[in-house]
């Protein structure tokens, strides 16, 4: 007959339906906002992480290794001393390397930089958990030629479609008599959101890049200066002599440090190579304290709803009193009736828990899209991480031991009680 | 023997208050009523009777087994399989429907589940109808939506299934009116007489204590100083 006991357990949580179910929402809610901000810090440190998840090593000239990674990738410090061309041809003949790309930085679009490179760099990096790049829309010319590639919210914000032509500016500052305003270049291709500075930047390549440089002296314009669109960038006078930076790609992970060695032993120049996985991970520690403070937060909230729970058993076990003495009347052990408590607490924690999951998939698919396209950030399709689910049977075990409490004072009160029902 | 109570003495723990009982006995089907006023120690006595509380002195023997020896496990146990206990009031689960209420009679004993001769509902329904319900109306009906009279007829009903050897019962028409007293125990006597029964039965009332085999008298000064509660 463990059914009928089943039965009277429901009707009894049913006749006391209207507090246990603003318990429950409320442990619900807590549930909730623990999973959605576990999920944003996930994303965001994903997003992070991932900024350029494909490369495997990042070479640029001899200096302070985090400032490259953060002027490469982030554009944030001071410029990063320029490498050799010459370098970035020898790294991308060496045995090892799968793939190079050059970065070269330096130029700016109306507030937006500007990346010199090949087309390479859209096949080759990677965002978030090796995510390729997308194009949302192309015109099918690669930037090898004249073309010009923008970011996705560089091209919401200017409000660029393909064959928009703009100007590239040189340094940062929007100082419209410095720009090579003779030289105008198409929008051949607009990428789709990543979530990562790639979505700010406007990608040339390295080869229009020199030739619009061509004719410049330092930062002031030469007479000679060159219409980009009508030189053949097949030309070897175009490949650029100094650039910022190599993104690498390994054929084998296990390679990677004695690549790193090669390149810190580099002969003909100073040159210092980052692995930028490690790196921002390192700095994600830095970076993510405010992350941790709302997550400590998350976690306080879920243990006052814990509370709430725990002192709602316990006011309402005065209610129970009849209850429970009726069952020991009928020779009910004061461990059963313990049990039942606990057996209770365990029910709420697995209904609170549900629901908060269920509320936290809607909530974070709803915010999802918000999230996505404001803050660009990718919450993932995972609904449960394996962090996740195990704060969720954490919280479900927390739940049912805080009928423990309950338990034993129903325990006291019922040999207190015996099997009068008084009141 | 069903109790065999010598020198039955219960002291409440940080004094306040102390009963000191008559040895007495009760064979197999007998009915003894206690008598006593409010405060006198009635429900102090099935307490006792029933495992609840252990007596400070005396010697209490349960259907020939010696109860002061037995563990609170076991005293449960005893209770549970050959006890049917019926209260003052609130004897129902008002959540419950009868049939689930009755039924918790022989939920937490096998031993008494073992001793019901057929399916537990049918039985379920010749005790209503023994203590003067209609099974088909009140069956599925919740307790909440019965009368205080009803359901203290559910509760005997309880008490009684799965043939229990000693129905204690606890002022049960207490919070009846008088006609409806009297409707109860003749229903109650009637019933008890059919499963073979012995009974307990406790009273301020002493219009109630007629026809009973024995009859305990708590109100000898002697024998309790109590305040009123
Ligand atoms: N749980 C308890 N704690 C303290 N005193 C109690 C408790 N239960 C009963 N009493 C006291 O014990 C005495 C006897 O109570 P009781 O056996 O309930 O009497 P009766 O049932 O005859 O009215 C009373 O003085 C009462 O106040
Ligand atoms: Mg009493």
């Amino acid at each position: 007959m463990p059914g009928s006991m089943l039965a009277l357990a429901i009707g009894s949580v049913l006749s006391r339906r209207l507090s246990l179910a603003l318990t429950v929402l409320t442990m619900a809610l807590s549930v909730a906002l623990f999973l959605s901000v576990e999920r944003l810090r996930i994303a965001a440190r994903d997003s992070f992480d991932g900024t350029i998840s494909g490369v495997d090593v990042l070479v640029g000239a001899r200096g302070g290794e985090l400032g490259l990674l953060l002027y490469t990738v982030f554009q944030i410090g001071d410029a990063a001393p320029s490498m050799r061309w010459s370098s970035f041809e020898d790294l991308a003949e060496d045995d090892r390397v799968e793939w190079s790309v050059p970065i070269s930085l330096g130029d700016s679009h109306r507030g937006y930089r500007v990346v010199a490179t090949t087309s390479g760099f859209f096949d080759h990096v990677r965002t978030g958990r090796d995510r390729p790049l997308r194009f949302a829309a192309s015109s099918g010319e690669r930037i090898d030629d004249v073309g010009v590639v923008v970011g996705a919210w560089v091209a919401r914000d200017l409000n660029y479609g393909l064959g928009a032509l703009i100007e590239i500016q040189h340094g940062l500052a929007s100082a419209g008599d410095r720009s090579h305003q003779d030289s105008p270049l198409p929008v051949t291709g607009i990428l789709e959101p990543t979530g990562t500075p790639i979505d700010y930047s406007v990608f040339v390549s390295v080869r229009a890049f020199e030739a619009l440089h061509n004719g410049w002296r330092g930062s002031v314009p030469s007479e000679t200066a060159l219409d980009v669109l009508t030189v053949d960038l097949a030309d070897p006078a175009f490949t650029p002599s100094l650039i910022t930076a190599v993104y690498v790609g390994m054929k084998s992970k296990r390679r990677i440090f004695q690549l790193v060695e090669d390149v810190e032993d580099y002969g003909p120049e100073p040159l210092t190579a980052v692995l930028p996985g490690v790196t921002l991970s390192q700095l994600w520690v830095l970076v993510g304290s405010a992350e941790q403070a709302l997550q400590l937060l998350a976690i306080l909230i879920v243990v006052v709803a814990l509370a709430g729970q725990i002192t709602l058993l316990l006011a309402t076990l005065d209610l129970r009193r009849r209850e429970i003495a009726i069952y020991r009347a009928l020779g009910a052990q004061p461990g059963l009736i313990g049990g039942l408590l606990v057996l209770e607490a365990l029910v709420i924690g697995l209904i609170a828990a549900a629901v908060g999951l269920l509320f936290a998939i809607v909530g974070t698919g709803l915010a999802g899209s918000v999230l996505g396209s404001v803050l660009k950030l990718d919450l993932g399709a995972t609904l449960l991480t394996p962090s996740q689910a195990l704060a969720l049977a954490a919280f479900i075990g927390v739940s049912a031991a805080s009928g423990v409490p309950a338990g034993l004072l129903a325990y006291r009160t019922s040999l207190q009680d015996g099997m009068r029902a008084r009141f | 023997m069903v109790i065999e109570a010598e020198d039955l003495q219960f002291v409440r723990r940080g004094g306040g208050f102390s009963l000191t009982l008559p040895s007495f006995s009760m064979a197999a089907g007998e009915a003894m009523a206690v008598l006593g006023s409010s405060g006198s120690g009635k429900s102090t006595l099935l307490d006792l009777i029933g495992g609840v509380l252990r007596p400070t002195a005396g010697r209490l023997s349960l259907f020939g087994q010696d109860a002061t020896g037995l563990s609170s496990t076991a005293l449960d146990r005893l209770r549970g399989d050959r006890m049917g206990v019926i209260f003052q009031e609130h004897n129902v689960l008002p959540f419950a429907t009868v049939r689930q209420n009755v039924a918790l009679g022989v939920r937490f004993s096998a031993a008494r589940r073992a001793r019901l001769t057929g399916p537990v509902d049918a039985e379920i329904e010749r005790l209503l109808t023994l203590m003067g319900l209609e099974p088909a109306a009140v069956l599925h009906r919740h307790a909440s939506d019965l009368s205080v009279g009803q359901r203290q007829r559910v509760a005997a009903a309880r008490a009684l299934l799965g043939a229990p050897d000693l129905i204690i019962a606890d002022e049960p028409t207490s919070a009846l009116d008088e006609g409806n007293q009297a409707r109860f125990m003749a229903l109650l006597n009637a019933a008890r007489q059919e499963t073979g029964a012995a009974l307990l039965f406790v009273t301020h009332d002493p219009r109630l204590v007629e026809g009973f085999d024995q009859v305990l008298r708590l109100d000898e000064p002697a024998q309790s100083h109590g305040e009123d509660d």
